[in-house]
């Protein structure tokens, strides 16, 4: 009975002490995290729209999105976080498309998938070699768009479509190599979500 | 207390990794590339020396019935730490280590380290074999992600390694190459040890 109440008591304060320090910790970094999200977020939808001179924010039906305007107010396009299940976390990406549903620029925002694989959904491709270093030689600058989400860009959603080896039509997007359920999350949270804006919008 | 042959203790004859094979989860998990290995090493290290260091400092306190479920809290506490105090300063980091970090959780060097060393040596003891094991650990990953990034990716760090014409086998970025290349690098290491022994 005596070592019942000790061994409660001593797991009890390890376990305050534990709760107590990282709350308090959280506290003191939450806004930090939050800012940085919001701010990354923005830079993202940004990006995807091709720069813009004004963006409103529309929630309609439980749907959010962003409506983005060209310098004499027409309309340039939308913009969209996209959110898809795939191999090991949920992606998220910043989708920005025309009145038609072309895709302007896509950029992923949020990733956990499988290191090598799923995450090469953010890989660049590179033509710097190791030996490059010491001999100091001087390669042409690469594309720094990754590779997988640049093949997204200028393709109407309903094209759309993943295959494991391309044949040159058009909306064909090549999925990455061990990594198919990744690459197929990211397209088809994208066709989702831009239908269902264009459908919001009264477009489609 | 040897400073030097506890860091060294570490780093060869007692490697986390081709010594005393623990941690194989979080290992085969993330040495699909040498930068990885690196991020997952060295988040590890600094869990592995804070938890060391405060389990030999409240070693006392703890009745030994209950030391399992109050070191894994001591343990998940210092992972969290590294979780927010990287995701507010310094994002862009925390974003590619984003998987590895909830990983050192279940890393059992940590507990095996806080079992057979930690609450049993004193604090400064402690924090040179968190930091002797970390870096063993580390080198370790660093070894295994080289070896499949080279001939799975055909890069190192990210640089190309061989011109075009080397096609990458794939296999070695996947799940069974990391077997393949833990089993033939442990087995190596083995066969080094053993001849070491034979000639002593």
């Amino acid at each position: 009975m005596k070592d019942i109440i000790r061994f409660t008591v001593t797991l009890l304060v390890v376990c305050l002490l534990s709760s107590g320090s990282l709350s308090l910790l959280y506290n003191g970094v939450k806004d930090r995290i939050e800012k940085g999200k919001i701010l990354a977020q923005e830079e993202a939808l940004n990006y995807a729209l091709d720069g813009s001179a004004k963006i409103d924010k529309i929630e309609r039906e439980g749907l959010e999105y962003f409506k983005a305007f060209n310098e004499d107010g027409t309309l340039k396009g939308f913009a969209v976080i996209c959110s898809g299940k795939g191999f090991s976390s949920t992606i998220k990406t910043a989708c920005g498309f025309g009145a038609s549903g072309t895709i302007i620029r896509i950029r992923v925002i949020e990733q956990q998938e499988t290191p090598g694989l799923g995450s090469n959904l953010k890989e660049v491709r590179t033509n710097k070699f190791l030996w490059d270093i010491f001999t100091g030689k001087k390669r042409p600058e690469v594309d720094p768009t990754p590779y997988f989400q640049r093949q997204f860009f200028g393709i109407n959603y309903n094209d759309l479509k993943i295959v494991k080896t391309p044949s040159q039509a058009s909306g064909e997007i090549q999925a990455l190599t061990g990594a198919t359920i990744s690459s197929k999350a990211v397209m088809e949270s994208i066709r989702a979500k831009i239908g269902e804006v264009l459908k919001a919008e009264g477009l489609k | 207390m040897n400073v030097f042959k506890i860091i060294k203790n570490g780093i060869l004859d007692e490697n986390p990794t081709f010594r005393i094979v623990l941690g194989m989860c979080p290992t085969l998990a993330v040495t699909s590339s040498a930068g990885n290995a690196i991020g997952m090493g060295l988040a590890a290290t600094f869990v592995l020396v804070m938890s060391n260091v405060i389990i030999s400092l409240i070693k006392n306190v703890i009745p030994s019935k209950i030391r399992i479920p109050a070191y894994i809290v001591v343990i998940a506490t210092f992972v969290t730490i590294v979780q927010f105090v990287m995701a507010g300063f310094v994002p862009e980091l925390y974003k590619t280590l984003g998987i590895f970090i909830p990983l050192i959780v279940v890393n059992c060097i940590i507990m095996g380290r806080a079992e057979a060393f930690a609450c049993k040596n004193n604090v400064g003891a402690s924090f040179f074999d968190g930091i002797g094991m970390g870096i063993g650990f580390t080198l370790a990953l660093i070894l295994i992600g080289g070896v499949r990034e080279i001939l799975g990716a055909n890069k190192f760090f990210g640089f190309l390694v061989f011109p075009e014409a080397y096609k990458p086998m794939l296999f070695f970025v996947l799940a069974p190459g990391g077997f393949f290349t833990m089993g033939v690098l442990l087995g190596i290491f083995n066969a080094m040890s053993l001849k070491k022994k034979k000639e002593g």
